[in-house]
């Protein structure tokens, strides 16, 4: 650093001028970089203060302006250490330069500029207090003396009287410091005790400045000082809000507001006033005084009105900001215009000239500039009124003003609704997206503004929608029929939600709109009828009350299914709207179906609204009783997705496979769309007391050989499997077709035997697309019929149960398929507790293995799963279940709990994601609360080696063990804060090595080959068979000879970590093992692998091979 | 400036936002009625997916096929910032444009539905394709 700083010393004064004008000279980026890093090491030398200072001297503006610049970095860099001496010199001589400048005009204003600038560093990072730099630097300039000591600041007779003779340049140079100073210094803190003296220096300045204002601002300066001084009072005004200064405190800059509105009468300091004047009554009205508003008032009325209008009559920009700072006035003085609406100049001259724009013609968006800009007057009007409206006590009086509101705001209703029109094809062809994107963004903040206003004008205001609709439909201006029901949409929420104003839109409902568009022969915009769509949807509630309107509206639809730009729209009201009102159309299904038919022929017949509509049919056919009237109309509907299913057959063997898979998924899902429409609604009245009068399971139609044969007919439907089985969409349809049924608590046309997705899970493979769907179906069945009166049959539950282990054995991993996985696992939790004895009947390690797997697996949802799994396991140990399933369920606890609580306690330890560790403290405190070994098998999982976080020491641990065993049992929030909590630290720590599962363990405890080939071996002589029976040994025996032998301590804890991430056989040897362990044959095995002797090491190649070939498998 | 009228002021093309009403009827400003357009040049393109916005969770009526959206509709917004971690300062603009931007962008990282996810996850093409469905479903005006 030392050579560094010597360098300046071999550069003369005009090698580094050189430098700096080559800087700022033409050349090469590198060129810039070297002169860039020379120079900067210059500055930052200990000459570089001298530097400054000489440059100053030259003649180039852009040397003194590097000099200003290397004052700035020399005080960025070393003013907070400057002593006193130094730090005063440096200021006399920023001072001299300023002083030196402001006498010398043409001599670069952006160098005084930067000197200012300079000038605020040092009062910023200067250590020494400037209290009041604005008049030192007056009197610096006024007496061309640089050293102004501080004591002559109190000799100042009368501060104005500095300014009096002092020349317009001088006058300038001080603005400008005087506004870099608040700029700047509204950068620190407020809060910051670091900036604590700067803020109150300048608070102590507040008046200096407001004096130097009011002399700039007054009539005798000339016009290049107050240019200066509006910006200067701009950063001031604003520096004061920031800094919080209190209202006594900001009176100097109040005092000078009537002056800065007088400069909006003067052209050339106009457009500079008005948008500080408008920044000022945007953000902080407070700041004005009712004598200021009403001299804008003043001001608007007679100057800036006419202004506008002359604006808006030759099209000049400048309306723009005319009609925002009119905006922003009537905002600010919200509550005069509002509560005092006879005052000419403070209300009704606002409201007049903001109306009036209203009223202008052209698209908002494009000819129409000024209309979106009076939408914030028009909300804040209305948020004022709403608020002081519902604050109302029930005893208050109605304000005089709340009649004169009602009617402006009517009229303001009317004239909105007229700038929403749409524009007509001519117009909109000339139109690009920005035009486009304006519209419509007008017409969105339109409707808000609509919905808060009819929470003041209620009825009336839907009343007169409504005219507005009526009046234009019987003049057939269409656009104006859209604007209404545009506008009337927007308000459907709060209106059905009212209750109490939704007879007005009876008038429109009774009306012939929906025959009229229907009619296609009218020219109407489809613009239109698509809004009239979205109003049969907006209020469908609204109809399903009345279904007198129904047809009309339904025909309509109907009509528009074949219509491109409005199938979509008419196919999805459809849809709800037949669902909504299904018993009132009932006697509309064979005029329903014949259109179905006609609609199929048409060219917006596509999968999307095809379903929709077939759906909508569905829901009408459940309506109908008896159950045997359902037969005839779902024959018909189902004779359509046939057709489908023939023809995605035909199109098979064709070789077309495009059309095969389109035709045969739209069959399916088509098929899901009906099932789904035929589903009793959720909101159908039950009666609970009349359970006996229901007709039982053996006397509902559907279990009746007629009932049979349409169940047959929608089997028949799945045959088309058999050419789209291979395409996930198909397989998931189906199963979506499966659940509608499954969902149901009677008989129905969708409730098909079990034998149907028992047989449909039995064709299924692991490489099935969608399987997982199908495993959800599956576990849908099982919950299903645990719930209802139709309890599974066990043979058929342990069918399920063997495809479904089958699957997981297959798979051996989770993270093969972690969607497949975590199926298997939540099918097995769902077994519980009605089919436990089914469960436990037949699970095997090879499962538990695999449950305790997916615990590890990086994968999150076969990690929930398997949480849940061992969770209701626990739990289900205090059913209400046989006592040798409770046996059977503790010796699994028994066995496995440690291996659970260890896979536990390595996701705590930080392997888990965040979002995994609620899920994670479900089983945790079940097994705190019901099982007494729990502490001890955590306080191992704790000690044992390979915790993942090495930083989270024994004693941390031993803390967290003692957290858990005292209040949190019971208390869920407390553990899962405690759970958070200790993963937090473990994994803060330990991030990095989380991320490198291989080495967590460290070196030590390598994995050795063989074990994960032992480990998989073993795995493989206990599984299940593919075929789903169960040949091999199942736990039964195992644990009860593990049980047997507890209380030997010799013992190995064996446990299978995660493959995914770090295949590992962990052993332990403790003080006191955690539980019983294998020593059957195979654990043998694994405890020599474990050691590997040279009897292993000859195996291991052996089994290498095994490995991979089986993991090629 | 009032957060309201601050969302007025500026708000990006397509959204929605509305504060809810109290039940006295005055404006409930930590609940808002929001819909967020998909994204232009994105698969969620043409949709308008409603939600509401109640801090600090977010929850989307009806309930959205997205694999970050839990099966209630429920989409927690320290997702979009989990690095840095939720900061409740966090406007209501930037909440809207983070989820908009989460509609396209999943984070399988924190995944809330497994339908969604796993589709996701398992065959781009078939979710890319129910998400049309979605968008068809969900229609911006």
């Amino acid at each position: 650093m030392e050579t560094e700083a010597a360098r300046p010393a071999h550069r003369s004064m005009a090698d580094v001028e050189q430098l700096i004008k080559q800087l700022y000279g033409p050349g090469s980026k590198q060129d810039y970089t070297k002169l860039n890093d020379d120079l900067i090491q210059l500055q930052l030398s200990p000459g570089g203060w001298n530097l400054a200072d000489q440059l100053m001297n030259s003649d180039d503006a852009n040397v003194r302006f590097y000099a200003a610049l290397t004052f700035i970095v020399k005080l960025n860099n070393d003013g907070p250490n400057l002593d006193e001496n130094t730090a005063l010199s440096i200021r006399s001589r920023l001072i001299y330069w300023l002083v030196r400048l402001s006498q010398e005009p043409g001599k670069g204003q952006f160098v005084t500029r930067k000197l200012c600038a300079a000038l605020v560093t040092y009062f910023i990072r200067s250590p020494l207090p400037w209290p009041r730099p604005v008049v030192q630097l007056a009197i610096a300039l006024d007496t061309q003396q640089s050293d102004v000591p501080d004591s002559a600041l109190q000799s100042v007779p009368s501060i104005p009287r500095l300014f009096w003779s002092m020349p317009q340049q001088q006058l300038e140079v001080l603005l400008c410091f005087a506004e870099t100073l608040a700029e700047e210094v509204s950068k620190l803190s407020v809060t910051q005790q670091a900036f604590a003296r700067q803020h109150a220096e300048m608070a102590v300045s507040l008046n200096d400045v407001g004096e130097l204002l009011q002399w700039s601002l007054g009539p005798t300066v000339g016009f290049a000082a107050k240019s200066n001084a509006l910006p200067a009072y701009a950063a001031w005004a604003n520096y004061s809000q920031d800094a919080r200064f209190n209202v006594e405190a900001l009176q100097p800059l109040r005092a000078l507001l009537e002056q800065v509105s007088n400069c909006l009468l003067d052209q050339s300091l106009a457009t500079e006033a008005l948008a500080i004047l408008r920044d000022r009554l945007d953000c902080y009205a407070d700041f004005f005084q009712p004598q200021h508003m009403q001299h804008l008032a003043r001001i608007i009325a007679q100057h800036i009105t006419p202004q506008l209008q002359r604006a808006i009559s030759e099209e000049d920009t400048d309306s723009v900001a005319l009609v925002q700072f009119i905006v922003a006035f009537g905002c600010a003085n919200i509550q005069k215009v509002i509560e005092d609406p006879d005052n000419e100049l403070e209300s009704r001259s606002i409201i007049k000239i903001l109306t009036d724009i209203l009223t202008l013609e052209g698209f908002p968006g494009d000819a129409d500039s000024l209309s979106v800009h009076t939408i914030e007057f028009w909300n804040t009007y209305i948020e004022y009124i709403n608020d002081t409206v519902y604050s109302l006590g029930s005893n208050d009086e109605q304000p005089a003003w709340i009649a004169p509101a009602k009617s402006v705001l009517t009229q303001t209703v009317g004239l909105l609704w007229n700038k929403l029109w749409i524009p007509s094809a001519g117009v909109s062809k000339g139109w690009g997206d920005a035009e486009h994107d304006a519209f419509k963004d007008f017409r969105l903040d339109t409707t808000d503004l609509m919905l808060s206003i009819f929470a003041f004008l209620g009825q009336d205001m839907l009343e007169q929608l409504v005219s507005f609709t009526l009046q234009s439909l019987e003049m057939k201006r269409w656009r104006g029929v859209e604007a209404a029901l545009f506008s009337l949409n927007t308000l459907s929420d709060n209106v059905l939600e009212d209750g109490t104003t939704e007879q007005a839109v009876e008038a429109l409902f009774r009306s012939d709109l929906f025959v009229q568009v229907a009619d296609f022969s009218q020219t109407i915009s489809t613009q239109t009828r698509r809004t009239a769509i979205d109003t049969l949807g907006s209020y469908g509630q609204y109809i399903e009350r009345h279904p007198e309107f129904l047809p009309n509206t339904v025909r309509f639809l109907f009509a528009s299914l074949e219509m491109a730009g409005l199938a979509n729209a008419a196919a999805k009201s459809i849809d709800s709207l037949c669902s909504t009102c299904r018993a009132n159309l009932t006697h509309e299904i064979p005029g329903f179906l014949a259109q179905y038919e006609r609609f199929l022929g048409a060219d917006t017949n596509d999968p999307y609204t095809k379903q929709k509509v077939i759906g909508g049919i569905a829901a009408i056919i459940q309506a109908l009783s008896p159950e045997s009237a359902k037969a005839e109309p779902l024959l018909a509907l189902l004779s359509n997705i046939e057709r489908d299913v023939e023809m995605a057959k035909h199109y098979a063997s064709t070789g077309d496979t495009e059309m095969t898979e389109l035709i045969g998924v739209t069959a399916l899902q088509s098929l899901t769309a009906v099932g789904k429409g035929l589903q009793v609604p959720d909101d159908i009245p039950i009666n609970i007391y009349d359970d006996d009068e229901r007709p039982t399971y053996q006397d509902s139609f559907w279990v009746s050989e007629d009932g049979h044969r349409v169940q047959q007919r929608i089997i028949g439907c799945f045959s088309v499997l058999s050419v789209v089985g291979q395409y996930g969409e198909a397989v998931d349809a189906a199963c979506q077709v499966l659940r509608s049924g499954l969902a149901e608590t009677q008989p129905g046309p969708f409730v098909l035997p079990p034998s149907v997705t028992i047989n449909f899970l039995q064709q299924c493979s692991v490489t099935t697309p969608q399987l997982e769907s199908v495993l959800s179906t599956a576990s849908m069945l099982v919950t299903g019929s645990s719930k209802g009166g139709h309890r599974l049959a066990d043979e058929d539950a342990t069918a399920l149960y063997a495809s479904v282990a089958s699957f997981a054995i297959t798979l051996g991993r989770p993270s093969n398929d972690p969607a497949v996985a975590s199926s298997c696992i939540e099918f097995m939790t769902r077994l519980m507790p009605s089919y436990t004895h089914i469960l436990l009947g037949h699970i095997t390690e090879a499962l538990l293995d695999f449950t305790l797997t997916a615990i590890g697996s990086s994968e999150p949802f076969p990690k929930r799963s398997a949480c849940e799994f061992w969770n209701k396991l626990f739990k289900t140990q205090n059913d209400a279940i046989s006592a040798d399933t409770k046996d059977r369920i503790r010796q699994v606890i028994d066995t496995f709990g440690p291996r659970f609580v260890f896979s536990l306690v390595q996701q705590i330890g930080g392997r888990a994601n965040r979002s995994d560790l609620d899920t994670l403290c479900e089983p945790l405190k079940t097994l705190l609360l019901h099982h007494k070994h729990t502490q001890k098998w955590l306080q191992y999982a704790l000690e044992a080696e390979g915790f993942p976080s090495e930083h989270v020491g024994m004693g941390e641990r031993e803390k967290f063990l003692r957290s858990l065993s005292t209040g949190v049992r019971s208390d869920g929030r407390l553990l899962k804060t405690i759970v958070k909590a200790f993963w937090a630290e473990c994994r803060v720590i330990d991030a990095t090595r989380l991320m490198r599962p291989a080495v967590l363990f460290g070196p030590s405890v390598k994995i050795p080959p063989t074990a994960r080939v032992a480990s998989k071996v073993l795995d493989q002589g206990k599984r299940l068979n593919t075929e789903g029976s169960f040949s091999n040994t199942p736990l039964g025996p195992i644990v009860r000879k593990r049980h047997a032998e507890e209380d030997d301590h010799d013992r190995v804890w064996k446990r299978r970590a995660d493959e995914d991430d770090h295949d590992l056989i962990h052993r332990t040897r403790l003080g006191r093992p955690p539980c019983s362990l294998p020593v059957s044959e195979e654990s043998g095995d694994l405890i020599e692998l474990m050691y590997p002797s040279s009897k292993t090491k000859q195996k291991d190649e052996a089994f290498q091979e095994t490995f991979s070939d089986d993991s090629d498998g | 400036m009032n957060i309201s009228k601050q969302w007025r002021k500026d708000h990006p093309f397509g959204f929605v936002a509305r504060p809810m009403k109290t039940p006295a009827g005055t404006l409930d400003l930590k609940r808002w009625d929001c819909a967020i357009p998909g994204r232009e040049k994105t698969i969620w393109e043409g949709g308008l997916f409603k939600l509401e916005v109640q801090f600090p969770d977010g929850k989307f009526h009806p309930p959205l096929f997205h694999p970050n959206v839990y099966p209630s509709g429920t989409v927690c917004l320290s997702i979009l910032n989990e690095e840095e971690g939720w900061k409740p300062a966090i406007t209501i603009k930037e909440i809207l444009l983070g989820i908009q931007m989460l509609l396209d962008e999943v984070n399988p990282d924190s995944p809330a539905q497994a339908d969604a996810y796993n589709l996701f996850k398992k065959d781009k093409a078939a979710y890319e394709k129910r998400v049309k469905q979605v968008v068809k479903d969900n229609p911006a005006p």
